[in-house]
């Protein structure tokens, strides 16, 4: 079993709360989290929809091993559709939500129209009520949770909010839980915030039913051994969390700088992991519901501020990218993406847009309204910027739209480096085939974890690949997104993926869920949801002319460093993808496909 | 000729050192260069990286920022001056 068969649904307007039945059937098809929304949402909102409008759909998906002792168990999943890429959005988040909202005796909610006030869902296994939001609007998402949690009065309950951001309808807004985890990409916040639905508070005790306790008990055992025992998941990322990438990026010269204009960052040893620790910052490790890996940082700095992160990402993108090398204003940077309800990554690579803008004179000195200039380095003006963002105040108002949006309203989207409208994470595909094949055709816009190719590309897991080499990367490609798909719909870590292959995931399932899926199965379910939300994006009007990346990463070479000389090779890429994935020429899924899928 | 050795991760925050200078006067396997350094640094650095004479999986030798996997391995020869980093296995982001 491992869901509760129950789906509650709520309408904003009418502040009507009903209970539906969740057939197994179809939970058996999509699994669950990613797989599961995306397939209800699809069913019951037209992909033309206008993001902001009362007609999008919000909904919270906890996936089939959700709030079981799967090792990372503790996922859900944000499905909607974007404002920021006009795809299908889902934006997944851990901490200790999406276990607490299982806890509800709900799998999944679906919200619907939009309110007249602001309100928040106060859910436990015994009631579910809205209630007026108007004292939280305005206050961040770590004063929101503070507000709530005061006011409920239970301990255990677990908040999901919006920050400012999101009130204000910020593309790259995000949904903050547990204060500081989000779910951050595709700007999911701003969606909830035209909903004027500020928080969801969730409590209860329903216990997730397991069809084979013993055996499941067994599996996570084993899987959790698993973990503890691989030199990634079992000590690199519980000693430097996300952080370890710093080095290992720059050293092979994929670690953007300055706008992807460069491709290693000569302060690294300033800003990345390892100084992190050194720099006596670290506090100490934190994990998300039961997880063994624990690669989160609490964090606190010299003049005393606590906050979690920076992961990886957002270090880079407020670091490197921006060329700011002081480790302290990078860490209040990302504190403020968390209270403010930013996309840090997003926030970051549109800073680094608006310098670039700057320094080539598209941006006026005027228009900063006497703020700190925007230039590369300038540490001062990412913390201010980050704030006139979140609050869209001056050019914060543009800044708040995204890096593409920022870029094409100066007349030159050349300098956004978006994929579908969405900023690229912290690798430069020029020196990454795969990874860069991964972002082309990612589902969501420029996204490393649809398709995380650096594990076998940089990293040599499961084995090493060469990054450069383009044969048989397609075929990766394809089968990471379709594990990927998997993963996220289990409401498992993509992070268990670095020790845990297919057989392991399946067996978890099947132990819990009782489906008895192979393998094959299995994969060909992620395939199934990876379709599903290709058709998704096709309705929308997207094109196979949106697959591709920015012409910097494809016309101009790294200009130095270990991948110097290499642009990205998607046109030699690209046709063989669509090709394996039963596509045609243009990007579309086949009949056949279609139909060998179930769709 | 002067080999710059740089240490990341867990070794550079075990050791407390960042990276070392190896001399050598011939051209040397990077497997005998990490036992140099092993040497220089009064700690056995070996048994992070490599188990049963392989490479672990997850950990990462570059060579000017190239990936001795793709080369000859713990066999690569090291004949000029270079950077050589050194990554015990590490995690994802």
């Amino acid at each position: 079993m491992s869901y509760h068969g129950k789906i509650l649904r709520i309408n904003l307007a009418t502040k009507e709360i009903k209970t539906e039945e969740l057939s197994q059937d179809l939970a058996k098809m999509y699994i669950g989290g990613r797989g599961l929304g995306t397939k209800i949402f699809s069913d019951e909102v037209d992909p033309k929809v206008d993001a902001l409008s009362a007609d999008n759909k919000l909904i919270f998906a906890t996936g089939a091993l959700t709030s079981t002792i799967a090792p990372t168990g503790g996922r859900y999943m944000v499905i909607t559709k974007s404002p920021l890429s006009s795809t299908i959005a889902s934006s997944n988040s851990g901490g200790f939500f999406g276990h607490k909202l299982k806890n509800t005796g709900y799998d999944v909610l679906i919200f619907e129209n939009k309110a007249e006030k602001a309100c928040y869902l106060y859910l436990d296994d015994e009631k579910a009520e809205l209630r007026d939001a108007s004292h939280l609007w305005g206050k961040d998402s770590h004063e929101t949770t503070d507000i709530l949690m005061e006011e409920i009065g239970e301990k255990t309950a677990k908040v999901a909010c919006i920050g400012p951001s999101g009130e204000k309808l910020s593309l790259i807004s995000g949904i903050m839980n547990d204060k500081n985890r989000a779910a951050g990409r595709s700007g999911v916040g701003a969606v909830m915030g035209s909903k004027m639905l500020k928080a969801i508070i969730v409590s209860g005790k329903k216990k997730t039913l397991i069809d084979d306790k013993e055996a499941f008990k067994v599996a996570v055992k084993e899987k959790v051994k698993i973990l503890k025992e691989n030199g990634v998941t079992g000590q690199g990322l519980p000693a430097l969390g996300t952080k370890v990438l710093d080095n290992i990026i720059n050293s092979i010269g994929a670690y953007p700088t300055r706008n992807f204009q460069k491709a290693q960052y000569e302060s690294v040893d300033e800003v990345s992991g390892e100084a992190l620790v050194e720099k006596g910052y670290l506090v100490k490790n934190v994990a998300c519901y039961a997880c063994p890996i624990a690669c989160g940082r609490l964090v606190t700095l010299p003049q005393g501020k606590t906050g979690e992160g920076p992961e990886y990402e957002p270090g880079w993108a407020f670091g490197a990218l921006c060329e700011v090398n002081d480790l302290n204003t990078i860490s209040q940077a990302n504190f403020m993406c968390n209270e403010l309800g930013l996309d840090s990554i997003s926030a970051g690579v549109t800073i680094a847009t608006a310098m670039e803008l700057y320094d080539r004179g598209y941006i006026k000195k005027e228009e900063l309204e006497k703020g700190p200039e925007l230039k590369f380095g300038n540490a001062e003006a990412i913390l201010y910027y980050v704030k006139k963002m979140g609050h869209k105040e001056g050019i914060g108002e543009k800044l708040a739209l995204g890096s593409y949006r920022l870029a094409e309203s100066y007349g030159h989207p050349e300098v956004s480096m978006t994929v579908k409208k969405m900023e690229i994470p912290a690798y430069d595909p020029r020196g990454i085939q795969g990874h860069g094949l991964g972002y082309a055709t990612n589902n969501r816009g420029g996204c490393h974890v649809r398709c995380y190719m650096i594990s076998p590309e940089v990293l040599g897991t499961p084995e090493k690949l060469d990054p450069q080499e383009i044969k048989g990367k397609p075929e990766w490609v394809k089968i990471f997104q379709d594990l990927t798909a998997v993963i996220d719909s289990s409401g498992l870590c993509l992070f268990t993926s670095f020790a845990m292959g297919a057989p392991d995931y399946a067996e978890l399932l099947n132990k819990a869920t009782g489906f008895n899926y192979s393998v094959n199965e299995l994969m060909q379910t992620g395939e199934r949801i990876w379709n599903l939300e290709r058709q998704f994006n096709l309705n929308a009007g997207l094109t196979a002319a949106d697959d591709t990346l920015p012409k910097r990463l494809l016309e101009d070479p790294i200009p130095d460093g270990p991948s110097k000389g290499h642009v990205h090779r998607l046109s030699e890429l690209l046709p063989h993808y669509y090709e394996i994935r039963g596509w045609t020429k243009d990007g579309i899924p086949t009949d056949e496909k279609l139909s060998e899928l179930g769709l | 000729m002067k080999i710059q050795v740089k240490l990341y991760s867990t070794l550079r925050l075990n050791l407390g050192v960042a990276g070392l200078e190896i001399e050598i006067d011939k051209p040397v396997t990077i497997l005998k260069l990490l036992k140099l350094a092993s040497q220089q640094l009064n700690s056995d650095i070996i048994p992070e990286l490599i188990e049963d004479g392989k490479i672990m999986v997850g950990t990462i030798l570059l060579i000017n920022g190239k990936n001795i996997l793709h080369a000859e391995k713990l066999e690569t020869m090291i004949n000029e001056e270079c950077e050589v980093s050194v990554f015990p296995p590490s995690g994802g982001g």
